[in-house]
Order: C-alpha cells, then sequence, then structure tokens
C-alpha cells in the first residue's frame, strides 16, 4: 500500500489555542464584575453599557461561545486531523472560520453592552449577527465534513461522532431558535410568542448546553484523556452506548426549565423522565472517562494535565447527576429562579469545561511547539487554585439557592409569608455574594498563571506551522471482507450515513415536543380579556429588553401559594399570545414582575428607576437616571404595530395612522399624572413609555368583561 | 383542560405510542451493536488516539520548573 506523506496544520490550532486563553480571561472578568455588581450596584459607575441587566448576557456568551467555543475548535482542528490521518480539508476554510468566529465574538462583546439584544438567554445576539453565525458554522461543517470525507483511517473514532452530532445539532439549535423577523437593522422579534417561544427557547437553551459545553468536550474528553494518560478509553463498548444514549436522550429534556411554569403539564413531564434518563448515559461517560485512568492513578498524583481531567470528569459526574435531580418538580419547586441554578451551571463550566479545557491546553501547547512545559509547579499551583476557586464559587451559591428557595415559601403559624418583603431575603444572601465574587476571583487568577505558564513555554519553543506525517492512502474501493473484517463499518466508515442517523436521533426528540405544541396553537386557552399592548406599551417592553431587566425579574408567577400570596395569581398561559418574545426570564434576583402591574403608581416606579434605594431601601437593583432623560425613539413605532399584526397581534386595519396619536395621549396621561405627584416629565421620555409597560403587566386577566382587541 | 385540548387534536393518541417505540427500537439495536461488537473492531478503535502519540515532549519532564 501506499503511503502518502502530507503534514497537519497546527497553525490553526494554535490560533484558536491563543483566542481560547484570550476570551476566557475576559469572559471570566466580565463575571467577577457582574459577581461584583449584583451587590454593590455602584460597580456599574451609573454607566448604561455597563449595567447588569447588559453585562450578564456579555459573560454568558463570552464564556460559551468565546472561551469554550475556540477550546472547542481548538481540540477538534488537532484531534479530527490527527484521527483522520489527514490535513484540514481546506486551509481557507480553517482561516475564514477563525476570523469569522472572532469578528462574531467582537460583535457580541459591542452590541450586547449597547442594548441590542433578542432576551433569550444563550441567543441574545440579534439577527445580523445570528445570520453570520450560521455562514461560519456552515464553514466549519464543510470543513469538518471535507477532513472526513478524505481521511486516511477507515474507521471513525468515537470522538468523531461526538464531533458530528456537535455541528449537526447546533446548526439545527441555532437555526430553529433564531426565527425572527427583522425590524430594523438591529432589532427583530421572534415568530413564536409566549409558551411556544419559551418551549423553542429552552430546547434550544438546554441543548446548547448539551451539545456545545458537552458532546463536543466528551468528544475531546475521548480523544485527550487517552492521550495524557497514554492508555485507551477504558471501554470502547461503553462509548458506543454512551454517544447513542446521550445524543438521543439529550434533546428531549428542554422543557424541565419550564416546570410549574404555564407550560402544558404533558411537555413538564417529558422533560422531566428524559432528565432522569439522562443519568445513565452521564454516567456512563464519565465512568468510562476515569476508568480509562485504571492502573496509571499514581501519576494523578504529579502530572497536573491529568489533575484537570480527573476534577473536570468529577464535575462532569456531578452536574449530570444535580441536572435530572433539579428536573424532579418537588426539587425544581425550590430551586427554580434561584442561585442554586447558578451553583449548578458553574459546577459545569468551571469544572468540566473550564478544567478540561486547561488541562487540554496544557497538553498541546508544549507539543505545538515542540518543546516541554515551562514550569509543572505552575501548572499545580493552577489546578489547586481553580479547584479553590470552584468551591468558593459553588458553596456559597448553593447555600444562597438554598435559602432564597426556603425563605420564599416560608410562612409563619398564622398562615402569612414569613418574609413578605423579598428584599429582607435578598439583603440575608449578600455574604454569599460576596463569597462567590471572591471563588469567581480566585479562578480567574488562576488563568493569568496559565497564561504566563503557556506564554513562557511558548517561549521556549519553536512554533511548527505543519507537522509532517505520513499514512497510508485509503483504498478507493471498500471490499469489505478484505479490507476490515469488523462488524458495523456499514454505519462507521461511511460518514453520510452516520450524519444523516444522527441528524434523526437529534430531530425526534425536539419534533415530539413541537408539533403537539403549534398544533394547539388556535386550541391555546385565549383569555377573553387579554389584548394586545398598545403602542406605549410596545415600546416600554422594548426598553425592558434592551435593559436586560429579565436576567433579574421572572415574569412568571407558578401555582404555589407562597407565589400567589407575594405576587398575586398564579400566570395563565394565555396571558402571552402577544409577548414576542416572551420574558418569563430564568432568575429572581428580585422578585416576580408579571403581577406588578397596578401594585405601585406611577410615582413610585419614577422614584424606583431614578434610585431604587429611596423606594426600597437596601436594594441591590442599579439606578436607572438615563430612562428619565432620554427621549423615547418613536421612529419604528408604526412598523412595530404592522410587524406585530403580521406576527398575530389583532390590531385593526391601518391602526397605524393611529398609533402615535394613541401613544401620545397614553403618555401624556401618565406625564400628567406624575406632575400630581410633583415629578415633572417629558411625556415622550423612556421612562414613561417604561411605566406604561410596567402597569400593563399582568392585569389583562382583572379586567372582566372586556373584548379582546383594540 | 389540558386534557380535553389534546383530545381535540386527531390521533394524538399515537404520540406517546411512536414514541415508546421509537426509544425501545433505539436502545435495543444501540445496545445490540455494543453488545455484538467485534473485539479486534473494537481494540482497533482504541488505539486510534494514541496512534501519533509522542512522548518525548509535554509535561513533567522540564527540570527546571
Amino acid at each position: 500500500m501506499e503511503v502518502e506523506q502530507f503534514s497537519y496544520d497546527n497553525k490553526i490550532v494554535r490560533y484558536f489555542t491563543y483566542a481560547t486563553a484570550l476570551w476566557g480571561a475576559v469572559g471570566m472578568l466580565v463575571g467577577v464584575i457582574v459577581a461584583l455588581q449584583i451587590f454593590i450596584p455602584e460597580a456599574n459607575f451609573g454607566i448604561s453599557w455597563l449595567t447588569y441587566g447588559r453585562l450578564r448576557p456579555l459573560h454568558t456568551n463570552a464564556v460559551i461561545f468565546a472561551f469554550v467555543g475556540n477550546g472547542i475548535f481548538a481540540g477538534v482542528y488537532y484531534s479530527l486531523q490527527r484521527l483522520c490521518k489527514a490535513r484540514m480539508w481546506s486551509d481557507l476554510l480553517s482561516k475564514l472560520h477563525f476570523w469569522g468566529w472572532q469578528l462574531i465574538i467582537v460583535s457580541a462583546a459591542i452590541t450586547l453592552p449597547l442594548g441590542y439584544t433578542t432576551s433569550k438567554e444563550y441567543a441574545e445576539l440579534e439577527w445580523p449577527i445570528d445570520i453570520l453565525i450560521a455562514l461560519v458554522w456552515v464553514i466549519f461543517t464543510v470543513n469538518m465534513f471535507g477532513t472526513i470525507f478524505k481521511r486516511r483511517e477507515r474507521h471513525m473514532y468515537v470522538a468523531i461522532w461526538f464531533y458530528i452530532a456537535t455541528v449537526v445539532t447546533v446548526a439545527m439549535l441555532h437555526i430553529v431558535n433564531s426565527i425572527e423577523f427583522p425590524l430594523s437593522l438591529m432589532k427583530s422579534y421572534p415568530v413564536y410568542a409566549g409558551v411556544q417561544d419559551a418551549l423553542v427557547q429552552w430546547w434550544y437553551g438546554h441543548n446548547a448546553v448539551a451539545f456545545f459545553l458537552t458532546t463536543p468536550y466528551l468528544g475531546l474528553m475521548y480523544y485527550f484523556v487517552p492521550k495524557a494518560a497514554n492508555r485507551p478509553i477504558f471501554s470502547y463498548r461503553l462509548s458506543i452506548i454512551h454517544f447513542w444514549a446521550l445524543i438521543f436522550i439529550y434533546i428531549w429534556a428542554g422543557p424541565h426549565h419550564l416546570l410549574y411554569t404555564s407550560l402544558p403539564d404533558w411537555a413538564q413531564s417529558l422533560g422531566t423522565v428524559f432528565s432522569i434518563m439522562l443519568i445513565a448515559p452521564s454516567w456512563g461517560g464519565m465512568i468510562n472517562g476515569l476508568l480509562t485512568l485504571r492502573g496509571a492513578w499514581d501519576r494523578v498524583r504529579t502530572d497536573p494535565i491529568l489533575k484537570f481531567f480527573v476534577v473536570a470528569i468529577t464535575a462532569y459526574g456531578m452536574a449530570t447527576f444535580e441536572g435530572p435531580m433539579l428536573s424532579i418538580k418537588s426539587v425544581n419547586a425550590i430551586s427554580h429562579y434561584t442561585s442554586w441554578t447558578i451553583a449548578h451551571v458553574h459546577v459545569g463550566a468551571l469544572g468540566w469545561n473550564g478544567l478540561l479545557t486547561f488541562g487540554m491546553l496544557y497538553w498541546m501547547v508544549p507539543r505545538l511547539f515542540k518543546t516541554k512545559l515551562y514550569s509543572v509547579k505552575l501548572a499545580n499551583l493552577h489546578f489547586w487554585i481553580s479547584t479553590l476557586g470552584i468551591a468558593f464559587y459553588a458553596i456559597p451559591m448553593y447555600f444562597a439557592g438554598w435559602m432564597e428557595g426556603l425563605l420564599w415559601k416560608q410562612f409563619t403559624p398564622e398562615g402569612f409569608l414569613q418574609y413578605p418583603n423579598f428584599l429582607e431575603i435578598v439583603t440575608q444572601i449578600i455574604p454569599m455574594y460576596a463569597i462567590r465574587a471572591f471563588g469567581g476571583a480566585l479562578y480567574l487568577s488562576g488563568v493569568f498563571v496559565m497564561a504566563y505558564n503557556l506564554i513562557k513555554t511558548m517561549k521556549s519553543g519553536v512554533a511548527e506551522d505543519n507537522e509532517a506525517a505520513e499514512a497510508p492512502a485509503l483504498p478507493k474501493k471498500y471490499h469489505e471482507k478484505e479490507v476490515h473484517p469488523y462488524r458495523h463499518r456499514w454505519l462507521e466508515a461511511k460518514p453520510a450515513q452516520f450524519i444523516v442517523l444522527t441528524f434523526i436521533a437529534v430531530a425526534i426528540g425536539g419534533l415530539i415536543e413541537f408539533i403537539p405544541t403549534f398544533m394547539v396553537k388556535s386550541n391555546v386557552p385565549t383569555i377573553a380579556s387579554v389584548r394586545p399592548y398598545t403602542p406605549l406599551e410596545l415600546e416600554g417592553r422594548d426598553i425592558y429588553i434592551r435593559e436586560g431587566c429579565n436576567n433579574c425579574h421572572s415574569q412568571m408567577i407558578r401555582p404555589f401559594r407562597s407565589e400567589t400570596e407575594r405576587y398575586g395569581e398564579y400566570s395563565k398561559v394565555g396571558e402571552f399570545v402577544y409577548d414576542h418574545p416572551f420574558l418569563w426570564g430564568s432568575k429572581r434576583t428580585g422578585p416576580d414582575l408579571h403581577r406588578i402591574g397596578g401594585k405601585y403608581p406611577d410615582a413610585w416606579h419614577y422614584q424606583h428607576m431614578e434610585d431604587p434605594r429611596s423606594m426600597s431601601p437596601g436594594s441591590v437593583m442599579p439606578p436607572y437616571p438615563w430612562l428619565l432623560t432620554s427621549k423615547l425613539d418613536t421612529s419604528h413605532t408604526r412598523d412595530k404595530i404592522s410587524l406585530m399584526r403580521s406576527l398575530g397581534a389583532p390590531y385593526s386595519d391601518g391602526y397605524e395612522e393611529q398609533a402615535m396619536a394613541d401613544l401620545q395621549e397614553q403618555a401624556e396621561g401618565i406625564s400628567k399624572g406624575l406632575e400630581e405627584a410633583k415629578i415633572i416629565t417629558d411625556w415622550d421620555s423612556e421612562i414613561v413609555a417604561l411605566i406604561a409597560y410596567l402597569q400593563r403587566l399582568g392585569t389583562d386577566i382583572k379586567v372582566e368583561g372586556a373584548q379582546a382587541g383594540l | 383542560m389540558i386534557h380535553d385540548i389534546f383530545t381535540s387534536i386527531e390521533g394524538v393518541g399515537l404520540y406517546p405510542i411512536i414514541t415508546l417505540i421509537l426509544f425501545l427500537v433505539v436502545f435495543v439495536a444501540v445496545g445490540l451493536w455494543a453488545l455484538f461488537a467485534n473485539r479486534e473492531y473494537l481494540d482497533h478503535m482504541k488505539q486510534l488516539p494514541l496512534e501519533d502519540s509522542d512522548l518525548s515532549v509535554g509535561v513533567g519532564e522540564r527540570k527546571d520548573g
């Protein structure tokens, strides 16, 4: 058989490696900043684009898509070439992928603080960036499949299966969740509304965790753990079951993010059942990773890379046990909306993704530079700093989460809420917020130790852009018995079939959840008194979205006595039919706002926005003084009405002509009312629109006998 | 109320059945595949990541660390 000479593209791996470390530091730095802001609101320096509501999405996007994203690409570009015994299919596509992805990250870093957001978690970027993401993802996909198709190794190692599942599923998730109608260059509305938007969003959100933070990293685990331990994976049989069971079950579990909400019960139960089943494949994977170190445990004591891997895989095991537990309705009743979720995701992000990335970087960088690691001691130091950082982060957050979950529900013997003032509970967990910020800062400092160590390593070696390799060519014609006597070649030796099967496996779960939910569209219990938003309220809602209020406030009262006592009537599915996008939120740093309408006078809201502490002493909400002075931008009001009508809101024909007059009339009404409270404000200031929206929230069901429509 | 909505969809009873069957088929198929996989094939696959191992570089040996 003819041996072919070729080379591996190490340059692209290096580029992604630099980007991983750089964006990791940036993303975590923003994390530390928001961790401080959550209990020291002044830490935003009174600048609108540094507020928590705008920086929190920047933090999550930077860590997920910039740090972990570049980490995935670095690891995939390194391992895929070697597993396929082939150079990446196209150097040009590799470069376009790299620079395109960095452009997306920079666009996110600019637009999110400016308030351009769709409000959908982990999918906040506006439509032009969404299109760019899709294009860059296609480039990556083509390059990856091109490499797989021209490989010199007949069989695809299990890591490649995970990579394939990742590219196929992320493409599907991104496209389905980003179907939105553009209003202008930087503003769009999702086609889905209310409960359907929520279902699609959390199908996406959950599976972004599954197929961006989990499957690619499992692929990396299956490659780099055997490499670092210098022994094969514990059980290849187990990896086969692990892969198919995981990708098939994961996709169904999204509704566990919406337990006790207005989502139909059957969908909630489906989410719970599949989440619990997920323990099996997840732990199968964890066991497979850990047992790969059988007989090499003594090396874990001395090799920091193995230490990082062992703790990363253990964190994966903890997070994937905890996730299903949190999906049990009675546990979720306590955990949801609290800091418990934050602790949970950070065990995953800091432990599993972070530590696995660090281990991988320590393994790859010396090899890319043909040298040895500059300092094993510093790598060990980094390991201990980051492990301690995780503990200092997670433990106080668990404690805070349990306190929130329990104190929110605490009744006195007489049957009244023990803590009727939400703020009383917030102030009790401030010390935990402070320790968490310390834990995050500790973890971040470890990244700087790593950066120093890796830069020193790079300087001591020489980068080789193209690493020479050789392998026998793969015979074009595949004679079953002669070439390979193995079973299952029909699947793994044929990537096209494999890709199709993977797509079917991940598409089924989504379809089974969506079809009934979309079929009932016309039957969703529509409440006759629920009307579309007025033009002013629509504008106010967009300010609410721009400021990222949904990052701290939910709009979904669950059917518990503790919640109906505190907030009012529980939320009904029919109340959200005009909500493009839904704004149910996922965390209650502040109280729920679904029934805030009519609870306080307009003047209260005005003063609360100017300085929250004037109305709620001890509040951790930042002031929003710019809302008082900024003029409301009404240049798109008419278009918003037309767009909302095309999405199903029953505005009468030609209402656009009337909209501006109605907006002014409603705004002047609010402004006059404020005047009576000795507050002078222009009717066309942003605060007026926001007050109109807040006062509307949750009031529709209180209107007896009103008719739908305007 | 939700129950009433779903019974109004024609043939909605098929959904849980399709789901269950799909589920069982996938699991039995994957289980059988793994169970009857060829030992030689499994060993070959296991070795794939280790084939280009270069242990002369990397962690653990540098003295000035």
